[in-house]
């Protein structure tokens, strides 16, 4: 009984598209949506790259949205392995679960190719209903970070 | 003696748009006064006007205690107010300073106008309207992104590397490459230098007011096929400037805008451009622009019934489950959509995000909880939003310090100003 509940689970998540579990906190969300940030969805030339293929991203919409008018560069790369740090969360709308988040982690500069502690915010809306969850995941992205961060294999000079 | 004239003359206008005299109408019906008497309809039966018509006699008989008074000018504007769905909606057969006709309740907003005079001379064929981007378009082939030196003003410029396949497959190049009948008379055939987005390629008119929309601009790299580039703030401009639509009372018809600045300009003294208001009944409508400064800017092109599905979850009290997918609309834009499509028409269902399209969906969402609250009271979408830069603007068209009597002139413009008359009502059926 259980295993036919489980395949029921698996098959609806692939039928519904993405999902959120239960227990992702708002942190955890956030960090799942900057894997996401973090891929080059932000930087312009990059729609279809393999490092935004949905497939890499269960809980979060990765849709390419670079900027149409301001240059849609990397600032800092970053290695995969690095923890993001989620430094503060704050509620901007309790009714639209509105989030801003503030975070950092460690990174070089592409243009000094110095080491830095990149910190920025991005502003979140988490979607808690199932509709909204099958079709972009844990949350939508309202604000993105002032500065691109990339990963590193994701990056090309 | 001065506020008898101005009451005469309404009143005058309400009974000339029923008189006898070919004049306007109202959903498509005669509005004019009955021959018969009262007398006569007990004789022969009652008039066959449409119901609405005998309605609308019975108003005006007991506004004017049956044709022997004038009203007051407060009782007047009342009933204008009550009448007219819109301010750009009075009698038919007003015809504005556009030269766009009112009255019809799919007329065209000026600054949708443009947006559309400047899509259809970008392609110099009004079949560049009847195209529309949607989520089965696919990318476009034979144009790439090319990254230049690190530092450069312009990081990433576009290039056309094989003219053929862009057009190709291009959903309006391609209809234009089949028409035996393209290009039309006092035409180009843009077919051999294609539009493309390019992010840097600014327009402006030159010293004959006269602005090219043919020109490459720094978004095109030199050694591109030959291409037409603009960017999605420089397409906003030009389309308010082809209207006289200005952003600043202190402004001439055109100034060369970037989304950050159309942002600016809504808190500032003499602005033109405020915040769009939602109501119960009106949340987006055509020339809204959608802006995220620092990001993009579209023009909202045609609306369904409920464009963003406020009215259908606000029923049901499910708020939350509104999604961008449940939008319903066009926008008309230059942007990095598909592949650097540029210029096009595009419809809402192409997206099911992107931080635009996720703010607008939480002003419905605001919206819809605020209609489901019982709160009736019209806002400005600055409240129905958490995101400081993301705003959708509509220009104060109704100031007449907001429009200047000169626009600047397309080139090539003469080619689609018929076939733009002729498209208005066809485009704003579809959506």
């Amino acid at each position: 009984m259980k295993f036919k509940i489980l395949c029921l689970t698996l098959v609806s998540t692939v039928a519904f598209g993405l999902s959120c579990p239960k227990s992702f906190d708002v942190k955890k969300i956030a960090k799942e949506v900057l894997k996401a940030e973090f891929s080059g969805i932000r930087v312009d030339g990059m729609q279809g790259h393999k490092c935004i293929q949905q497939g890499k991203f269960p809980y979060v919409l990765a849709t390419h949205d670079s900027s149409n008018e301001e240059a849609s560069e990397p600032q800092y790369t970053i290695s995969r392995e690095e923890e993001v740090k989620i430094n503060n969360v704050k509620l901007v709308d309790k009714s639209s679960y509105v989030y801003e988040v503030s975070f950092s982690v460690n990174g070089v500069d592409i243009d000094s190719k110095k080491k830095v502690l990149h910190s920025d915010k991005i502003l979140l809306n988490l979607f808690k209903d199932n509709r909204n969850i099958s079709i972009s995941g844990c949350a939508a992205v309202l604000g993105a970070p002032e500065k691109i961060a990339i990963y590193r294999d994701c990056y090309t000079p | 003696m001065k506020y008898f004239l101005p009451q005469f003359f309404i009143v005058s206008l309400l009974v000339s748009c029923v008189a006898n005299n070919g004049g306007p109408k109202k959903f498509g019906r005669d509005f004019s006064m009955p021959s018969s008497s009262s007398e006569d309809e007990k004789n022969e039966g009652p008039s066959e006007y449409a119901p609405e018509v005998n309605e609308w006699h019975k108003e005006i008989k007991k506004f004017t205690g049956g044709y022997k008074t004038f009203p007051s000018s407060g009782e007047v504007t009342n009933y204008l107010n009550n009448q007219l769905s819109s301010p750009n909606n009075p009698c038919e057969g007003f015809e504005d300073s556009y030269g766009n006709k009112f009255g019809d309740e799919k007329s065209i907003h000026p600054a949708a106008f443009g947006a559309r005079k400047v899509l259809a001379a970008m392609f110099q064929s009004c079949k560049a309207l009847t195209q529309v981007i949607d989520d089965k378009t696919p990318p476009l082939e034979g144009v790439t992104t090319v990254k230049m030196k690190r530092g450069s003003a312009i990081p990433k410029k576009r290039k056309i590397t094989n003219t053929k396949a862009y057009v190709d497959s291009h959903i309006v190049l391609n209809k234009l490459k089949e028409d035996k009948n393209y290009p039309g008379e006092k035409c180009e055939d843009v077919t051999k230098k294609p539009p493309v987005y390019g992010y840097g390629s600014r327009k402006a008119p030159n010293k004959s007011g006269v602005l090219n929309l043919s020109s490459s601009g720094a978004g095109v790299i030199s050694s591109s096929k030959p291409a037409a580039g603009i960017d999605c703030s420089a397409f906003i401009s030009t389309a308010l400037g082809t209207q006289g639509l200005k952003v600043s009372k202190k402004a001439g018809p055109f100034t060369d805008n970037t989304t950050r600045s159309f942002h600016s300009f809504l808190g500032s003294k003499n602005s033109c451009l405020k915040r769009a208001t939602y109501s119960e009944d009106q949340s987006i409508v055509p020339g809204d622009m959608i802006n995220v400064a620092g990001s993009h800017i579209v023009m909202v092109d045609s609306v369904g019934e409920d464009p963003l599905a406020i009215k259908r979850f606000a029923k049901s009290g499910n708020c939350n489950s509104i999604s961008v997918k449940d939008f319903d609309f066009t926008y008309i834009h230059s942007g990095n959509i598909n592949n650097s499509y540029g210029p096009s028409r595009v419809h809402i269902s192409k997206h099911s995000g992107g931080t635009m399209w996720n703010n607008l969906r939480t002003t419905a969402v605001k919206m819809c909880k605020r209609i489901v609250e019982g709160k009736k009271k019209s806002v400005s979408m600055k409240s129905l939003t958490s995101y400081s830069k993301f705003s959708v603007i509509r220009h104060n068209t109704t100031d007449p310090d907001c429009v200047s009597n000169e626009r600047i002139k397309l080139r090539n413009e003469e080619c689609v100003d018929g076939c733009l008359k002729d498209q208005e009502e066809k485009v704003s059926n579809e959506v």
